[in-house]
């Protein structure tokens, strides 16, 4: 078995005025061709940290990144020269960003910009690049193609910059697409729309998709495979209907459980007691003990932290006590 | 909407605020953003009314005007049945106290140079209600939102986003108000923080019988937390009803397709075959559709709707109103 991506042992710390951030602790994680992976988390989870360590986009200081390994198709990316990382940014791999307003150029036509996409990575001439853009403008469903391509930004509206950020995204048939909370900023109308998209885009690539979000209900809709993280670490992965129908981590129990339904009436909500650890000391035991109601009373979860544990193929908990989940939903 | 007087504690009549889009060498208006556009409600004693649709709706315009923070174009206020506009100064100045809002996002909405204390306690200063015991008030605000004494003499910066709103809603508190307008109150929020802030908000209506209107755009929350439910589109009331109708009954087919495009936390209601995707972006409030404003979305339209306005009519059900020529047959 060969993994589109591979991340062992990813490690980031911030340096800040306040000490150092421990913002991501010994993250691994795979990514297999074609799939579509859901990471998800609350903010200051590591979530984004991580995918911006993987696409080197991190400025280094402040950031410390280290790891036993981040292979793409078997190469080295930790070790890659920033004019190899710059190749395979916007060809092999490529990204969606959250805010589609900041990630634009807003004074250059948004043609000129997915046509420069091209033009980086591919020989084309000039009119072959625009008439490349005017093609993926269509494919994302931007209506009058023609004419948007010759407007600016912000004559796009929130929804259509960020089908704009799609078609520079897929632009060279990427193998991996990373979005980063691309509907976040969106109304719902739009973000179903949106998530439509990305779903063809995935269709009509073949590419495997990190999407990040804080959304599970994006992620019931998205996903093959989902990885949770709280606190810079992996608290559990799994398939999608595993994890949602038997979480086997006390925070992602914790968290499908506080969620209110749009689709039924609940009495009571059920929250997570406390808030999210500080980073910049972080817990010696589990992150999530503080707040966990199996660790309550107990000394393991204070003085050890727990590693990711196979519980089945493809399903694995990073908690002590995972066991006395199985009946728990 | 069938809201007696004795029940009605704030309502809104036939409510207009258009913003002026000026342009040219002198500056003269020539266009205007019509943010509300007739919207009419009651807010009753004690109850969650959910104020939902998407950004540049109206709906935060409406919790503006209502805590006087801007001033309707046209339309009438009316609070414990009187006109605000007719007020006598003295009642207004109970009224200002009366109505509280709490703001999105407690990051911006505390100022970072005060303590607990200072920002719990300024609308007591404003108001002249500090003198006696008001410490002991500010002490007391704190437990009621889930804060406690040791937090008094921290900043904004010391506490989690969470804590933060609980801050804000002890302010808004803090003057004893009747009714809270809560503008997108647990949007700003994650996901494990939300749940305690509702909660808090609803041991907080059943204790001191405030009546809340609930601003949002998150559908999940305004079903846990509303009684009766206003869906807006570009300015205007599409459906009104109580929260079942609202949630179970939708009789707008905005109101259906909003509540069809929200992704549902359970991989098994995947691709739900009920699913609307609609097409297109809200049009500009510069220059909304003729007729309906839904029209150009709306996969029922014909040619009715883009000539004559449909006007907000009560269903069968007595509770349920809608604004459509062509709605859900129930």
């Amino acid at each position: 078995m060969s993994a589109l991506l591979e991340v062992r042992d990813l490690v980031v710390e911030f340096g800040t005025e306040a000490g150092t951030v421990h913002a991501v602790n010994g993250v691994s994680f795979d990514v297999e061709p074609g799939e579509m992976l859901c990471v998800v988390g609350e903010s200051g989870s590591g979530k984004s940290v991580t995918a911006m360590a993987v696409l080197g986009l991190l400025r280094r200081p402040p950031a410390r990144v280290s790891a036993s390994g981040i292979r793409f198709r078997g190469e080295d990316l930790l070790a890659a020269t920033p004019d190899r990382l710059r190749a395979l940014r916007g060809d092999d791999i490529s990204v969606i960003f959250q805010d589609p307003m900041t990630a634009l150029n807003p004074v250059h036509r948004v043609g000129k910009q997915i046509a420069e996409v091209v033009r980086l990575h591919r020989p084309v001439t000039r009119k072959q690049a625009w008439q490349r853009a005017v093609d993926l403008l269509t494919l994302v469903g931007v209506p009058d193609p023609d004419s948007r391509a010759r407007q600016y930004p912000h004559e796009f509206s929130g929804g259509m910059r960020q089908r704009v950020m799609i078609a520079m995204a897929i632009a060279n048939d990427p193998a991996l697409l990373i979005a980063d909370e691309p509907t976040t900023a969106l109304d719902v109308t739009i973000q179903a729309q949106v998530l439509g998209l990305l779903r063809k885009a995935q269709r009509e690539t073949g590419a495997a998709t990190i999407l990040i979000t804080h959304d599970l209900g994006v992620v019931a809709e998205m996903a093959d495979r989902v990885v949770v993280m709280y606190g810079g670490a992996i608290v559990e992965q799994g398939d999608v209907t595993t994890v949602f129908a038997a979480p086997r981590h006390p925070y992602t129990l914790g968290l499908l459980e506080s969620l209110p339904r749009l689709d039924r009436d609940t009495e009571e909500l059920t929250p997570i007691s406390g808030s999210p650890p500080n980073l910049v000391a972080p817990p010696v035991g589990c992150t999530f003990a503080a707040r966990c109601p199996v660790a309550a009373g107990r000394d393991r979860c204070v003085t050890e932290r727990p590693g990711l544990v196979p519980l089945a193929p493809g399903h694995a908990s990073a908690c002590h006590f995972h066991e006395e989940l199985v009946m728990a939903r | 909407m069938t809201a007696t007087l004795t029940d009605e504690i704030v309502g809104v009549e036939d409510l207009r605020k258009f913003f002026p889009v000026r342009g040219g060498v002198l500056r003269r208006q020539v266009a205007a953003i019509r943010a509300l556009d007739g919207v009419s409600f009651s807010l009753r004693v004690g109850e969650t009314l959910g104020l939902v649709g998407e950004s540049g709706c109206g709906k935060s315009t409406v919790g503006q005007i209502l805590v006087g923070l801007t001033t309707p174009t046209s339309g009438t206020v009316r609070f414990r049945g009187v006109d605000v506009e007719t007020m006598p100064a003295a009642d207004r100045r109970e009224l200002r106290c009366a109505i509280q809002i709490v703001f999105q996002d407690p990051y911006s909405s505390l100022s970072p140079r005060m303590t607990a204390r200072e920002l719990v306690s300024e609308p007591l200063r404003v108001q002249g209600g500090y003198r006696s015991g008001g410490r002991d008030r500010v002490v007391e605000l704190l437990e009621m939102v889930g804060l406690s004494a040791e937090h008094l003499n921290r900043y904004a910066h010391e506490f989690s986003g969470g804590q933060r709103q609980r801050l804000g809603i002890a302010r808004a508190l803090a003057l004893d108000p009747s009714v809270l307008v809560l503008d997108e109150p647990v949007s700003a929020l994650d996901v494990s923080i939300r749940a305690q802030v509702v909660n808090q908000l609803a041991t907080l209506q059943r204790e001191l019988g405030l009546a809340y209107l609930f601003i949002s755009h998150d559908l999940s929350v305004v079903r846990h937390s509303c009684d009766r439910v206003i869906v807006m589109y570009l300015g205007k009331v599409v459906e009104s009803g109580d929260k079942l109708d609202i949630f179970e009954r939708p009789a707008h087919p905005y109101t259906r397709a909003l509540l069809s495009a929200i992704p549902l936390p359970d991989p098994a209601l995947r691709d739900r075959p009920d699913r609307i995707v609609l097409s297109g972006d809200v049009p500009s409030p510069r220059n909304p559709p003729s007729g309906c404003r839904f029209r150009t979305r709306c996969w029922k339209a014909q040619d009715v709707c883009a000539t004559t306005e449909p006007v907000l009519t009560p269903t069968q059900s007595g509770t349920q109103s809608v604004a459509c020529h062509f709605p859900e047959q129930q």
